[in-house]
């Protein structure tokens, strides 16, 4: 367990070839608790992840870790803060030419911390709490992708993370995949009690697991609050949202 | 617009992005030189990319080498038998082979068989998050991902070439000899007529060739965007720019240097 710092993005905008993805965002997020960025496909939910991770910079805005603005910090402290951070993208992004067990040891092996035997048996752990544990050896090719993801949580939980992020965790998996991956968001926070923020489009998994939600809809974020908040709300964009509706409609226009 | 300043126009974007991306190239270039130098070191990742752009592409640069050799000398002996020139033939082929087939040969094969591959398994990476992977590891992906492939092209590209002129003259050497010419008249006359400089020169072309091999291919790899067809299209460019860079560099190396 560790004290995850408190998360502040304020005031972040992003274009992309004239076009405005993120308008002004700003978020508060509950340190060590489930936080869920919602919002349809093309919201710019993703986009806002990476320039919360520092891949993308923002036009405009700070993203804060504790005092610490990754906007304009040196990259050597926008390393520091990573070595405490797991992302999980949204296939994985496991290292294709490398075994299971190299990519969970990954984190610590680039950096020379630990000593590799330490490193290996933290890997094989964490592998075996996840449900693989006769996968160290095998090669990626070799994984569905339910494992994947399992696999890219386990490298996510190596450094020991204080934040960790899920971009769309359950997209394109079937209901039974989804649940287990829901299962390990929370066996991460659990796990760690690290910040979570996971960005996706699952309603069910949101209102299940989510402390906190935030709902992004024309590049703003138009509520934010608990799931029992979301649920009261007479919003026209977040009713529709919730219930799914209107979806037919929506491709059309 | 009139079709004068619609030309203008496109001459300028032109331009400007020819130096956008050379700009982005030298970057990148130099981000990667500097990574031989940045500690830690992971040699394994040198070893490996060694091991790829070298060993893995021997028999591929043998197989060149043995038959531009064997195919050059059937070009010439029948010319030089009738000025009795035979014992030309042998410092003929080397020098050819040293100062020019060699080298640029075997870059033209190795850009096939690694430079398409370096732009293909880049771009795959990129478009696949890895690279995003391990930005927010806190590896740097040049320093990891793209300065062992440059030394490997660096250091690999003079000892391929090395052995690509070697045994092209040996394949000259059998032809020659199945054309009736006395082993002894093929190879008397090299070692007087072939200097150092021949060698020395074609080797440190071949260094810079395997220079532009490895540094357009990870850049056409890094920089790739759009799904499969974006990784297509990187790995087309990556292997046309290289061939026409490693040519026309040949030409302006070689006027400077002989």
């Amino acid at each position: 367990m560790n004290a995850a710092p408190e998360i502040k993005v304020q005031g972040v905008s992003k274009s992309f070839g004239g076009a405005k993805v993120l308008d002004d965002v700003s978020l508060n997020f509950l340190p060590g608790r489930v936080n869920f960025i919602i919002g349809r496909s093309g919201e710019g939910k993703s986009v806002l992840m990476k320039i919360m991770t520092g891949l993308y910079a923002p036009d405009a805005g700070s993203v804060f870790y504790g005092d610490l603005d990754l906007t304009r910090a040196a990259e050597r402290q926008i390393n520091k803060l990573r070595l405490r951070m797991g992302v999980l993208f949204q296939d994985g992004a496991l290292f294709d030419s490398m075994t299971v067990g190299q990519n969970v040891v990954f984190p610590l092996w680039v950096h020379r911390r630990g000593k590799k035997a330490e490193a290996e048996a933290r890997a094989r752990a964490l592998l075996s709490e996840l449900g693989l544990s006769d996968f160290f050896d095998l090669t990626v090719a070799a994984l569905s992708t339910g494992e994947r993801k399992r696999v890219a949580l386990a490298r996510a939980l190596m450094v020991d993370p204080q934040v960790v992020f899920f971009d769309e965790p359950t997209t394109g998996l079937d209901p039974l995949l989804s649940t287990q991956v829901d299962e390990l968001i929370i066996h991460a926070q659990k796990k760690t009690g690290a910040t979570v923020i996971v960005v996706s489009h699952d309603m069910a998994a949101t209102l299940s697991l989510a402390d906190s939600i935030f709902l992004l809809h024309n590049g703003k974020i138009i509520l934010s609050g608990a799931p029992s908040e979301f649920k009261a709300s007479r919003n026209p964009e977040v009713v529709r949202f919730l219930s799914g509706g209107d979806s037919l409609k929506d491709a059309e226009g | 617009m009139n079709p004068i300043a619609s030309a203008v126009a496109g001459l300028g974007r032109l331009f400007l992005n020819s130096v956008f991306h050379l700009g982005r190239y030298g970057l990148l270039t130099a981000r990667a030189l500097l990574g031989f130098f940045t500690p830690p070191l992971r040699l394994r990742s040198y070893f490996k990319q060694m091991e790829s752009v070298g060993v893995d592409s021997l028999f591929v640069v043998i197989l060149t080498g043995l038959f531009t050799g064997g195919v050059f000398t059937l070009q010439i002996i029948y010319g030089f038998q009738r000025f009795s020139a035979e014992s030309m033939v042998g410092p003929t082929v080397a020098t050819a082979m040293t100062r020019e087939l060699g080298p640029v040969l075997t870059a033209l094969m190795v850009t096939g068989r690694v430079g398409s591959a370096m732009a293909a398994e880049l771009s795959a990476m990129k478009v696949s998050e890895q690279m995003d992977a391990l930005t927010v590891m806190a590896a740097d992906p040049v320093k990891y991902l793209i300065s062992p492939r440059l030394l490997a092209g660096i250091i690999m590209l003079p000892l391929l070439t090395a052995i690509s002129d070697a045994v092209g003259v040996v394949g000259g050497f059998f032809v020659a000899v199945g054309r009736g010419l006395d082993p002894g008249q093929f190879t008397g006359r090299i070692v007087d007529i072939v200097v150092v400089g021949d060698v020395v020169n074609g080797l440190i072309k071949s260094a810079f060739f395997g220079f532009i091999i490895s540094s357009v291919g990870c850049y056409m790899g890094f920089y790739t965007k759009g799904g499969a067809e974006g990784v297509g299209r990187s790995t087309t460019l990556a292997v046309v720019i290289s061939y026409v860079s490693i040519l026309i560099s040949d030409f302006m190396m070689t006027a400077i240097m002989f």
